[in-house]
């Protein structure tokens, strides 16, 4: 056989190769699968960045504005009506108490969550800011007991702790 | 191109079925999210991505999983798609590129020492129910590189150029690993 009989003849098996083969397996379940994965990831993703964004921003005005609020008030004598409504040894004894309850409630929700995967990754850190901020405003209740504005801060401090730690590990389903 | 084939079973049954889609409509649909559409195109497409990735790779698996890889890959970069180009054009050219990924890195400098150094004995895998024909079973005995240079030359349309560029060799060595491939093959046609 010369080169073109032999050109002719390979061109002649080219031209017979089907170009198309099937595969062993259904290729499409796996392709599905990813693609899925994917696309729940995304959505993952978004929700917990702007979940993440809001809570930080959150977090951020309530200790910039109890900083400001102690900057501008701290010294100032605690005001009449307060001082007629609280009395500071009960004062004490109840944030006592509700420090308890919250501590208590903390810790059930964070064994009841324990191996979750939370929507955001920050979350134990916004948690800390807004520890940092309760310990502040005791500190500062210890020595204004009276200030019924102070404990208010507080129960709200604490409330946005126990909400934080379930809006961060609540399933996605859950919010759709 | 022989898609006719009666190997081709379910893929080919399929293609057939959406032949007469508007495929432009499918890639808009594909664009807004419909999987469906990108379904009908895998459907469409598969058999021969498909054939690309098992000739250029020579092993089942390592072909099929390249072959998801590349729908996944397609799927991520549709919006990049701007149909100046056919759509499988597009497509080929990017399962190309994957296998050629593939076959590099399993040609890396690491991986040739290491298997010079670990004799193992090949398990047996998958039957190749592709080598019953003649030539398909020759081109899959033929060295790794100059089988890859022979599939893109002579069965894909890729210029020696292009081949070298995509491969990381010389023009040159494209040209030298090619017609070292075509006397091979005259070889084993020769005795056969």
């Amino acid at each position: 056989m010369n080169d073109s009989e032999f050109d002719k003849t390979l061109q002649q098996q080219i031209d017979a190769l089907p170009r198309q083969m099937k595969p062993s397996r259904d290729l499409w379940a796996g392709i599905d699968n990813a693609i899925e994965r994917q696309e729940q990831g995304n959505r993952r993703g978004k929700t917990g960045f702007s979940f993440q964004k809001l809570s930080a921003v959150a977090a951020s005005f309530a200790v910039l504005g109890f900083t400001a609020w102690l900057t501008l008030n701290v010294n100032m004598l605690p005001s009449d009506e307060a001082q007629s409504v609280y009395v500071p040894g009960e004062n004490l004894e109840f944030v006592s108490q509700m420090t308890e309850s919250f501590e208590m409630q903390k810790q059930d929700l964070l064994v009841k969550y324990e191996g979750h995967k939370p929507t955001a990754d920050n979350w134990r850190e916004q948690l800390k800011e807004l520890d940092l901020a309760a310990t502040a405003i005791k500190k500062v209740l210890d020595q204004d007991p009276s200030n019924a504005q102070l404990i208010k801060m507080l129960q709200q401090t604490y409330q946005q702790q126990l909400d934080l730690i379930k809006a961060v590990n609540k399933s996605p389903w859950q919010s759709i | 191109m022989n898609s006719q084939n009666d190997t081709q079973g379910n893929v080919i049954d399929a293609g057939k079925r959406f032949l007469s889609d508007d495929e432009t409509e499918l890639i808009r649909q594909v664009k807004q999210g419909s999987r469906l559409a990108y379904q009908t195109l895998y459907q469409q497409y598969c058999g021969r991505v498909y054939g690309i990735c098992y000739r250029l790779l020579g092993d089942v698996t390592t072909a099929e999983d390249t072959v998801q890889e590349v729908f996944i890959q397609v799927w991520n970069k549709i919006d990049s798609f701007r149909e100046e180009s056919k759509f499988s054009t597009w497509l080929y050219s990017v399962a190309t590129n994957l296998a050629v990924t593939h076959y590099r890195k399993r040609n890396t400098w690491w991986n040739r020492f290491r298997s010079t150094e670990e004799v193992t004995v090949e398990e047996p895998g998958i039957e190749d129910v592709h080598l019953e024909h003649g030539l398909e079973a020759k081109i899959q005995r033929l060295p790794e590189q100059a089988r890859m240079v022979f599939v893109l030359f002579a069965i894909e349309g890729y210029r020696h150029e292009e081949i070298a560029n995509q491969l990381g060799i010389a023009v040159g060595s494209s040209k030298a690993q090619y017609h070292r491939a075509r006397s091979l093959l005259r070889e084993w046609i020769e005795n056969e």
